[in-house]
């Protein structure tokens, strides 16, 4: 994964935004994981044609995020969901 | 399927009532044994069930679920890897059933029960009266209704004894519907291996979902935690002839939401006493 890698949605998960969270559940009704609010706007932005790199500028745009270490937050945070399946990562 | 029926228990569930027809009178005697259902004998039958079992079939494992792994195809079902399967034409409420007759003895009978809370909302008025089942204990506590919930060991079934005082409409399963404004909690005959039940029903006062604690404490939960807690608890709303899909999931945080805009939902941790109900008097304002 690289900041020019393209986040695309697996849709094999039901997701209900409640107040500010974001949560996937799987077929069995299980939570399989759930976003807080910046997570959730994240989420929100993948449309399967926004880079890493555009993904941060809207991050950066939209909240007061320091910026050392912020790519390295984000990366972390797209490899956890394509860990548990929520996203693939298009190279 | 040929079925050769001997005899039949009939069960109420709210408005529900589902008629086993069982291929032998020890069979259906059992049954009514077991779910001790008070239905009248003016009250139709509202979906039929025409049991055959499988003793002699290829031994299956016995699943935990059978909601999971349910296929359905043109009229025929298949549940918890075939151990359960039948025809069913949508609409028909009939049912031509074959049982793994392990099912229908000892404790897997809570198993065989998972169909029938499929049957259960195979009836079109659960749909519309938004009615679902809920893995709870029950319990009408001065005229008001409360559902304990949580997963399997959280201590439904002690709260459910530690309330003996009170009407208890049941320690694992209950009814909740949306009726005329309010919401409601009410008995079910499932789980007959609790025998003191009382057939009743209440508005629904509040939600606990439970755990054991070192003492007793209750805390009201945000709407993500109540609604991701009730949907593992709530069952799925599928009937017969519908297996599992994205949209049943979207149909229980439904269900979840709707209950939490009429009902509080709170944790509630508890030690072995009834002290908690103390607790649920001063946080719920119930007036003795």
């Amino acid at each position: 994964m690289n900041m020019k890698s393209i986040p695309v949605k697996q849709d094999c998960f039901t997701v209900r935004v409640i107040d500010d969270e974001t949560i996937f559940v799987n077929e069995k009704g299980d939570m399989l994981h759930s976003l807080n609010e910046t997570g959730s706007f994240i989420w929100s932005r993948i449309d399967g044609k926004t880079t890493l790199e555009g993904l941060l500028g809207l991050l950066r745009a939209e909240y007061d995020v320091p910026a050392a270490g912020s790519a390295e937050d984000l990366t972390r945070f797209l490899g956890e969901l394509e860990e548990k399946g929520i996203v693939r990562l298009l190279e | 399927m040929d079925v050769n029926n001997e005899g039949a228990c009939r069960i109420k569930v709210g408005s529900t009532v589902i008629e086993i027809q069982c291929p032998a009178r020890g069979l259906a005697e059992r049954f009514k044994r077991y779910f001790r259902s008070p239905v009248e004998e003016s009250d139709t039958s509202t979906i039929a069930v025409f049991l055959d079992t499988d003793a002699n079939g290829k031994r299956r494992r016995i699943p935990d679920s059978l909601f999971i792994g349910k296929s359905v195809e043109k009229g025929f079902f298949t549940m918890g890897g075939g151990v359960l399967r039948g025809d069913y034409v949508s609409g028909k409420m009939d049912v031509k059933l074959r049982v793994d007759a392990r099912l229908l003895s000892g404790r897997l009978v809570r198993i065989f029960e998972q169909f029938l809370y499929q049957a259960f909302y195979s009836d079109p008025v659960n749909r519309s009266r938004n009615s679902f089942l809920i893995h709870a204990s029950g319990v009408i506590h001065n005229g008001k209704g409360f559902v304990f919930t949580g997963p399997s060991g959280s201590g439904k079934s002690t709260i459910a004894k530690l309330s003996a005082e009170n009407p208890v409409l049941n320690d694992e399963i209950c009814l909740v519907t949306f009726e005329g404004g309010r919401v409601w909690v009410s008995y079910t005959p499932f789980n007959g291996f609790f025998k003191k039940k009382t057939e009743s029903r209440a508005p629904l006062n509040a939600v606990f979902l439970i755990s054991h604690g070192k003492k007793h404490s209750i805390l009201r939960m945000d709407h993500a935690k109540a609604s991701t807690a009730l949907l593992q608890q709530i069952v799925p709303p599928i009937g017969i002839d519908e297996a599992i899909s994205g949209d049943t999931i979207s149909r229980i945080f439904d269900l979840a939401e709707s209950l939490q805009k009429k009902v509080p939902v709170y944790g509630l941790a508890f030690t072995r006493d009834a002290g908690f109900w103390n607790e649920i008097d001063r946080v719920c304002g119930v007036d003795r």
